[in-house]
């Protein structure tokens, strides 16, 4: 009887961990994207400061989500948003705007294929 | 350089904490599903045992990928397997739809072709298993029953069988069971609870043979307080 109760508890955390992953990802989703059409929109009105500013948030709140995806997701697809975060920074100091707002929808389209894949969608369990 | 080394050197680290965390789950998830040999197995159990090993070894060797997708569905597997095993002691007919049941393909010394076709079982593999069983020949069988585990059981004819103590009315002594009490001079606690002796009693017979514990191999003792001893090689 001990065992059931050790295997009912295993379930219970595998839950947990399931769901804790979902909400972080989904988190990770809507903050990042909503920051990053701040700095694209900023960018178009060529508020440079502003949209530095906003870069400065994104990369600080992107480490922090990198860090707990790492646990879940694999490390060479976070690697690649990682990438783009760089270039993302490089491009606005070098004033290659348009690369700057190629490299946001890089990114953007990164963290939603992150969403996409860990959700719990039939396409995604079939 | 140098940043290419450490990279190395990280990487080979963090295999080497995997494999250890890995380790020491796959150990866990073994004993909380049981002492079992391979052979005993249940298909079932068997696939999960597989299917364990196989998870494991991906977030093994490839550091990109993270543990906790290999450890999740470990725990999963675990779990369910432990579940059904439960389930299936409590319930009869859920075992029976798991595990199957066991099947008669020689009843009363004749062959049953119609279940050897359901288990798609050849007269080959039904001859290969007895010889393993010392049959030779099929009419010194009167039953042969494949069990859910797919070993073969097997009942011979009254007349191919050895005939046991009873049947030749001869009376043998009951020696009981030698259970190890020092094993390379470790004194093992279960044992002497088991012989139902003291750690007195077992010192006092290596006093009168003028042994050390630490000089005994093996001493083995049973309920009946008969003892072995085997003294340790100088090295």
């Amino acid at each position: 009887m001990k065992r059931i109760w050790i295997a009912l508890a295993l379930i219970v955390i595998a839950i947990a961990v399931c769901i804790g992953e979902h909400r972080l990802t989904v988190d990770m989703y809507n903050e990042l994207n909503e920051s990053l059409e701040n700095t694209k929109e900023e960018i178009k009105v060529k508020d440079y400061s502003k949209a530095n500013e906003e870069l400065d948030y994104l990369e600080e709140s992107w480490d922090k989500y990198e860090k707990s995806l790492s646990m879940f997701i694999s490390h060479d697809i976070l690697h690649q948003t990682d990438l783009s975060f760089a270039k993302i920074k490089s491009n606005l100091k070098n004033g290659a705007n348009i690369d700057v707002l190629s490299e946001i929808n890089a990114v953007k389209i990164q963290i939603d294929g992150i969403k996409e894949t860990e959700e719990v969608s039939v396409k995604n369990i079939l | 350089m140098k940043i290419k080394n450490n990279g190395v050197v990280i990487k080979v680290t963090i295999a080497v904490i995997r494999t250890v965390i890995l380790y020491i789950t796959i150990m866990f998830a073994l004993r909380l599903m049981g002492k079992r040999q391979i052979s005993q197995l249940q298909p079932s159990e068997l696939v999960v045992t597989l299917l364990i090993s196989d998870i494991a070894s991906i977030p093994m060797q490839n550091t990109s990928f993270s543990l906790l997708s290999g450890l999740i569905p470990m725990i999963i597997l675990v779990a369910c397997e432990i579940i059904m095993s439960v389930l299936m002691v409590k319930s009869g007919k859920f075992r029976r739809i798991i595990c199957g049941r066991p099947l008669i393909v020689i009843e009363n010394g004749k062959i049953n072709q119609s279940e050897m076709k359901r288990l798609r079982m050849t007269i080959e593999d039904l001859s290969e298993q007895l010889r393993q069983m010392d049959v030779f020949d099929f009419s010194e069988v009167d039953f042969a029953i494949v069990e859910t585990n797919g070993k073969l059981s097997v009942l011979k004819k009254a007349e191919n069988q050895l005939p046991s103590a009873k049947d030749l009315s001869v009376k043998l002594e009951d020696k009981g069971m030698d259970t190890v009490v020092i094993s390379d001079g470790e004194l093992s606690d279960d044992s002497i609870k088991f012989c139902k002796v003291t750690k007195d009693f077992v010192f006092n017979i290596l006093s009168s043979q003028h042994l050390k514990q630490e000089d005994v191999f093996i001493m083995t003792l049973n309920k009946k307080k008969n003892y072995k001893i085997i003294k340790r090689e100088k090295a």
